[in-house]
């Protein structure tokens, strides 16, 4: 039987480089662009044990959404992870915060960052 | 929480118009089980699951995903699944569902197809032979 081993998120954005910069200085992850001495038109990104794919289309915006839900915004990712207390407090004068963190009704520690490119990203502990 | 921090995973989130029928979708073809919020329909949130992997849906009322896939060469994708024996999953699903580019193996290695979903998301499948 086939089996699903783990999922990477992928991103379209304009600008693959400034991408990978922006997450290796703010959120940890290690970055890699390909073809490696042209215009990069793919990139991975990893940390711990996630990736993130970038795509690049050039001049892509990507459209704001968040606020077409009700009850909540919309989200493009969702980081499980341990430590977010700590993580918290390093990241939040340093990147956009749509929500601080604050104890979900379903009991979880979260707080939604946006990237530079408009993307929605939680991150989240069990409580 | 004094943990050092560190990510144990990530949940691509898509924005739909109808969970319900995702979920549905996703359970059919893929084998996903699903944990939807409420209980009852209609849903605004769900989790889906399947052995390593979640992927969480969001409701926006008359959501269209735009179409995305022809403004790169190679395509645009949502998501990349890893898995083992693709070949089998491609043979039992390639003729219930959209396939984007049929199983072949790539110039890195990897035998790969690719799938959209009822709401128009790219999905990758993807296993490196060892």
């Amino acid at each position: 039987m086939p089996e699903l081993k783990s999922l990477a998120s992928c991103f379209p954005v304009a600008d693959i480089a400034q991408t990978l910069r922006w997450y290796e200085e703010h959120l940890g992850f290690t970055g890699y662009g390909y073809p490696p001495d042209e215009l990069y038109t793919f990139g991975i990104m990893i940390r711990d044990d996630i990736e993130i794919m970038l795509q690049r289309i050039g001049d892509y915006q990507k459209p704001d959404l968040y606020d077409l839900r009700d009850g909540g915004g919309v989200w493009d990712a969702y980081i499980r992870m341990q430590g977010i207390k700590e993580f918290y407090e390093t990241v939040r004068d340093q990147v956009e915060i749509m929500r601080p963190l604050e104890k979900a009704f379903y009991g979880a520690w979260q707080f939604e960052v946006r990237d530079l490119n408009g993307y929605v990203i939680v991150f989240s502990e069990p409580g | 929480m004094d943990k050092m921090p560190e990510y144990s995973s990530i949940v691509p989130v898509f924005s739909v118009a109808d969970v319900g029928a995702t979920m549905n979708w996703y359970q059919t073809h893929l084998g996903f089980s699903s944990d939807p919020f409420p209980a009852q329909e209609p849903y605004l949130f769900a989790i889906l699951f399947s052995d390593h992997i979640e992927i969480m849906l969001q409701r926006v009322q008359n959501y269209q995903k735009p179409e995305t896939y022809t403004l790169r060469a190679g395509g645009v994708w949502d998501a990349y699944i890893r898995l083992s024996q693709v070949k089998e999953l491609y043979d039992a699903i390639k003729d219930e569902v959209t396939i984007i580019k049929p199983l072949r193996q790539q110039p890195y290695g990897a035998w790969e197809f690719e799938v959209k979903d009822p709401n128009g998301y790219v999905l990758v499948f993807s296993e490196i032979n060892q």
